[in-house]
């Protein structure tokens, strides 16, 4: 295999299959990346045995070929590679690569290409198609509520389910909970993965701001699509709970309130509490307003009102500061209605003026 | 912290056995001897001074313990009568200050700056104390006083049993430098055989010895602090309940041992008596450390934070086997302790919405437990992996 590519594209291909490398890989083939050349491009293929991810670009491919190159040591070559062209030429019989950028030369052992994970074989029985833009959205505002758990795995992924009336995409806790949904996707052949949150969280970083995005579910396996990379996951399996069981019917009270002043006004209560954000922040709401305040022994209080609009009975109620935070923010909008069901029960936010997403967040108590 | 501090150190007397001695007259006099019947494993956890004499001591094998004093009355004890005789003493510190650190089940220090005004000077403060612990508790205390920890801790083992001495800043030199440097804080086998090829063996040597060669031996920071102490200089403070830092217990393991269920099983047993004390204080935790010492002295610690403060028995074993799990070389393991730092009262808890049936049910269990415990003793109920361990000596506190 002799090849020819730019510094610049070869980076940003190493960089996307290095989300699929491991950082403690169990077996050294893992930290691998399977480098294919043929015609006038060259494919890079990273695989966790969870996770693999594939990417191709142009190159002036002399030789076709393949080799497995320990993914560090490269994309670290690559990254700091003097000129702008790189080539690079594999010695089977050495089992190395060189590496040759401007005057600088590197030797690069090889890995042995047979003990590089087989790709996972899959087969896709149903395929959905959407703006990239609009997952990444989807990603954004139901990640926080991915768990990180291990005792019940399901919950370590997001739901995603393409059905008659939409898409849509849960993550759940057991303290929050987060569902974005959109009519852009419509299908009379419906179809739910849970994705595990790694992919979540990697497919968040690697998508882009315009282009497609295709959806791939088969039985144990998810493909998505787009910008020239393909990205397989293993699904977790088993059930994942039905949300509607854990959102009350009616509120005991609603308020509308600014997201960001409320944000901001809890940003400043986390300063006196000993532990930041993890700290918690009690919310008092009652005629028209709402009293943020916070205290801690160690460094002091705070107190501030809000006005709002409310709607049935005055409460009070504690929050974990960080996790209220992340629901204010993942609501995306100006104004959020949040209904609350007392002080010890779930409440709900939803952006004013669209419909397409809630999040549920749990108080916390004094015990 | 005031420059002219009175620490007042107050240890009961051969406690478990003369609590002993108290309740059955008929042992007085007689060399008694806690911790089991002569033919179990397990240690000497306290004995009479007259079974002292006959050289046995704590932390003695009971074998060894019944070779040198076959005629010793050997007895199991009972460590919810102890404990009780306990909070007694511990009720008699609290009327004089309310700095009082309890360093275990008969050991305290107190702080007397500023309570001299009140109830009279140190000697007699502590006199007074000592025959209250006579007169309610019915057995006898030595006492040091001194003007830091270090030094009263020193002062009331100088005239064992029944002692008082008082350690006044000019006679510091004079008391303490011809004391072997094994009494030093932080000494033990290992530190003293690097001070002895130095040629140093009383806490004299060490405080005329040259500070830098010290460091270049054991390290700047313990030749330091060994440095100041065998001068007598000593800042830490009394540090009372409140401001109790951490909870843990130890375990020295009989022999060195690289069965890893064993080890489990003594963590777990550590975890159930650290969860038990700090629900005893009404405390919670956010941190669990493990501490893991290999039969080389290797010494590691690794800590772990919880998503919520725990004084469950189980979120700290689950913590803490996983910290060993994850650090364990398969190496013989010479002692293992888990303690629960970053305590608070009142813990904040995050409500779920889902079934949180596990932790209810833990809640009940330790609930459960605790009231047995309370009513029959230490060591009525323990976890099944946890039973062979059950032993009436409790555990070392760091």
């Amino acid at each position: 295999m002799i090849i020819e590519v730019q510094r610049d594209i070869f980076l940003q291909m190493l960089q996307t299959v290095g989300h699929a490398i491991p950082l403690k890989p169990v077996m050294v083939a893992l930290s691998g990346v399977l480098l294919q050349a043929e015609n006038d491009h060259i494919t890079l293929t990273s695989n966790n045995l969870e996770m693999s991810i594939t990417v191709s670009g142009e190159a002036v491919v002399s030789e076709p070929g393949e080799a497995v190159i320990p993914a560090k040591i490269l994309t670290e070559a690559v990254r700091r590679s003097p000129a702008d062209k790189i080539s690079l030429r594999h010695n089977p019989g050495r089992s190395s690569i060189t590496f040759q950028s401007g005057s600088a030369q590197m030797e690069i052992l090889t890995l042995p290409l047979e003990e590089f994970p087989e790709p996972p074989v899959y087969s896709l029985q149903h395929s959905y198609t959407l703006p990239q833009p609009l997952a990444k959205d989807m990603m954004r505002q139901v990640s926080f509520a991915i768990s990180t758990e291990e005792l019940r795995p399901v919950l370590t992924g997001a739901y995603w389910t393409f059905g008659e009336e939409d898409t849509r995409l849960t993550a759940l806790d057991g303290f929050r909970l987060a569902c974005r949904w959109s009519t852009y996707v419509t299908t009379d052949k419906p179809a739910s993965a849970i994705v595990p949150g790694k992919a979540v969280r990697d497919l968040l970083r690697l998508l882009g701001d315009d282009g497609l995005l295709q959806v791939g579910i088969g039985d144990n396996y998810a493909a998505f699509d787009f910008s020239g990379i393909r990205l397989v996951t293993r699904l977790l399996e088993g059930n994942f709970p039905d949300i509607n069981q854990f959102i009350p019917e009616n509120y005991q009270t609603r308020i509308v309130v600014g997201a960001d002043e409320l944000w901001q006004a809890i940003e400043r209560a986390a300063l006196v509490c000993k532990d930041g954000q993890n700290g918690s922040v009690k919310l008092n709401i009652n005629d028209d307003k709402i009293a943020v305040s916070a205290q801690s022994m160690e460094l002091g209080r705070h107190y501030e009102e809000i006005p709002i609009q409310q709607t049935g009975e005055g409460l009070e109620i504690m929050f974990n500061i960080r996790s209220l935070i992340e629901v204010l923010r993942s609501a995306a909008a100006a104004e959020v209605t949040i209904d609350f069901h007392g002080s010890y029960g779930p409440c709900i936010c939803r952006p004013v003026g669209q419909d397409d997403y809630f999040s549920l967040l749990m108080p916390v108590r004094l015990t | 912290m005031p420059q002219n501090r009175t620490i007042l150190h107050v240890d009961l007397d051969a406690f478990f056995a003369s609590i002993e001695q108290r309740d059955h007259p008929h042992l007085r006099g007689l060399p008694v001897i806690i911790g089991g019947k002569p033919d179990q494993r397990g240690v000497v956890s306290t004995c009479s001074y007259e079974a002292r004499r006959f050289g046995v001591r704590s932390a003695m094998p009971l074998t060894e313990a019944y070779r040198r004093c076959p005629h010793g009355v050997f007895l199991p004890g009972d460590m919810a009568k102890y404990r009780a005789a306990s909070r007694q003493v511990f009720a008699i510190f609290h009327r004089f200050t309310p700095a009082v650190e309890p360093i275990s089940i008969d050991e305290a220090f107190l702080d007397l700056t500023g309570c001299t005004g009140l109830f009279g000077d140190p000697e007699t403060i502590a006199r007074k104390i000592k025959e209250l612990i006579v007169k309610e508790v019915g057995i006898t205390a030595s006492a040091g006083i001194a003007h830091n920890k270090f030094l009263a801790k020193i002062a009331s083992d100088l005239q064992k049993p029944d002692g008082l001495v008082w350690i006044k800043p000019e006679q510091v030199e004079e008391v303490l430098h011809p004391l072997p440097i094994e009494r030093l804080w932080g000494v033990g086998p290992k530190t003293a055989a690097k001070l002895n090829n130095l040629g140093i063996r009383t806490i004299g040597d060490l405080a005329r010895f040259d500070q830098q060669l010290l460091a270049r031996a054991l390290g700047a920071v313990t030749a330091q602090q060994l440095h100041q102490l065998a001068n007598g200089i000593d800042q830490r403070p009394v540090l009372t309940q409140d401001e109790i830092k951490s909870m843990g217990h130890e375990h020295t393991f009989a022999e060195d041992t690289a069965d890893l269920d064993q080890v489990l099983a003594v963590l777990l047993r550590l975890s159930e008596k650290v969860g038990r004390r700090l629900r005893r204080e009404k405390l919670q935790g956010r941190t669990v450390a493990l501490k893991l010492r290999y039969h080389d002295f290797t010494t590691l610690t690794r800590h772990a934070s919880l998503r919520e403060a725990t004084s469950l028995d189980q979120d700290i074993y689950q913590a803490s086997r996983k910290l060993l799990l994850k650090v364990y070389n398969g190496q013989p393991i010479r002692l293992i302790g888990v303690s629960v730092q970053n305590l608070s009262r009142g813990a904040i808890r995050q409500l779920s919405f889902l079934d949180d049936a596990t932790h209810a049910k833990q809640k009940k269990m330790a609930q459960a437990m605790d009231q047995i415990k309370n009513r029959y003793g230490e060591n009525s109920i323990t976890y099944a992996s946890g039973i062979d361990l059950i032993s009436n000596r409790p555990d070392n506190e760091p």
